[in-house]
């Protein structure tokens, strides 16, 4: 039992709060029997610890923990995914050939395609574009 | 969870963030400092700076929570400057107009007023008793004081408790 004078005291809390030994217990019990002025702290400390416990959850202000989180997980998000770009690009090199395979492109026709696009007018771009075609390539 | 069982500080925040705040808004009495004091606990959970014991991860939290929120109520006394606030309203919730709001959040915000007048210490050891719900001899080991030291800190702070809301 502790606290200050004869009286049961700091003891008083401990006792709401089924805190106190059975022995310790008894005796404040014994003492608050013939003290009224313990018996009315007893009362007051008890309002004050009902108040406290009777105090509602409080809602953090909307968006509060996803702004916290939001950038570190964005960056984590973003070495993620450069990691996941480098992984895949790393296995379609792997199943690439390893050596050079010919290509055969159909030259001809392309230049053929161009030649008679290039010859509408009226088409700024194409009309350039008909510069650019060597005279020997014609059909 | 992480592989040794430690929560990642996203998890805290997800299934813990009402709780975490709870604890921080009674200990401060306000949202800024109720902000910066989660802040400051999910940066030490992400640092992995506090040592998890398996068992009530919210003992865990508000261990943490309480002892950040003393280490910065600490700094402000080394700095006497600091300590007083910008705003003299600020360590206090505004009053609120009886029309604006019930009666049961009337009562709240006088017993969070009162709270908030508390002893910073005394004020640990309530919101960790009353709020939390540890026993004396987990409030002890939260606050590295003795059991003795914990009982009389939650009697002497609901008495004042209950003289300023006299």
């Amino acid at each position: 039992m502790g606290g200050a004078g004869p009286h049961a005291a700091e003891a008083l809390s401990a006792l709401l709060d089924a805190q106190l030994a059975a022995a310790d217990e008894q005796v404040v019990r014994a003492h608050l029997a013939g003290c009224p002025a313990c018996a009315a702290e007893l009362r007051q400390v008890e309002m004050a610890r009902s108040w406290v416990r009777g105090l509602p959850p409080v809602d953090p202000p909307f968006g509060f923990y996803e702004r916290l989180l939001d950038t570190p997980r964005r960056r984590r998000w973003a070495a993620a995914s450069l990691a996941a770009a480098a992984a895949a690009s790393v296995a379609f090199m792997g199943v690439l050939p390893a050596r050079e395979a010919p290509v055969k492109p159909a030259v001809a026709t392309l230049i053929r395609t161009h030649a008679v696009t290039a010859s509408v007018d009226g088409d700024p771009v194409s009309q350039l574009a008909t510069a650019g075609v060597p005279v020997s390539f014609r059909p | 969870m992480a592989d040794d069982g430690i929560p990642t500080w996203e998890e805290v925040a997800r299934t813990y963030g009402r709780f975490l705040y709870t604890v921080a808004y009674r200990l401060t009495g306000n949202d800024d400092d109720a902000q910066d004091l989660v802040q400051d606990v999910l940066l030490r959970v992400r640092r992995g700076l506090e040592t998890y014991r398996p068992g009530s991860l919210e003992g865990w939290l508000s261990r943490i929570t309480t002892n950040a929120f003393l280490d910065d109520v600490r700094r402000r006394r080394r700095r006497p400057l600091d300590a007083l606030p910008d705003d003299p309203d600020r360590a206090v919730p505004p009053a609120i107009g009886a029309d604006e709001t019930s009666a049961a959040e009337s009562i709240s915000d006088e017993v969070q007023a009162a709270l908030t007048h508390l002893p910073d210490e005394y004020r640990a050891a309530v919101v960790l008793c009353d709020v939390v719900g540890l026993s004396y001899e987990e409030i002890g080991e939260a606050l590295g004081i003795p059991v003795g030291t914990v009982r009389s800190r939650i009697h002497r702070g609901r008495r004042q408790l209950r003289e300023g809301l006299a």
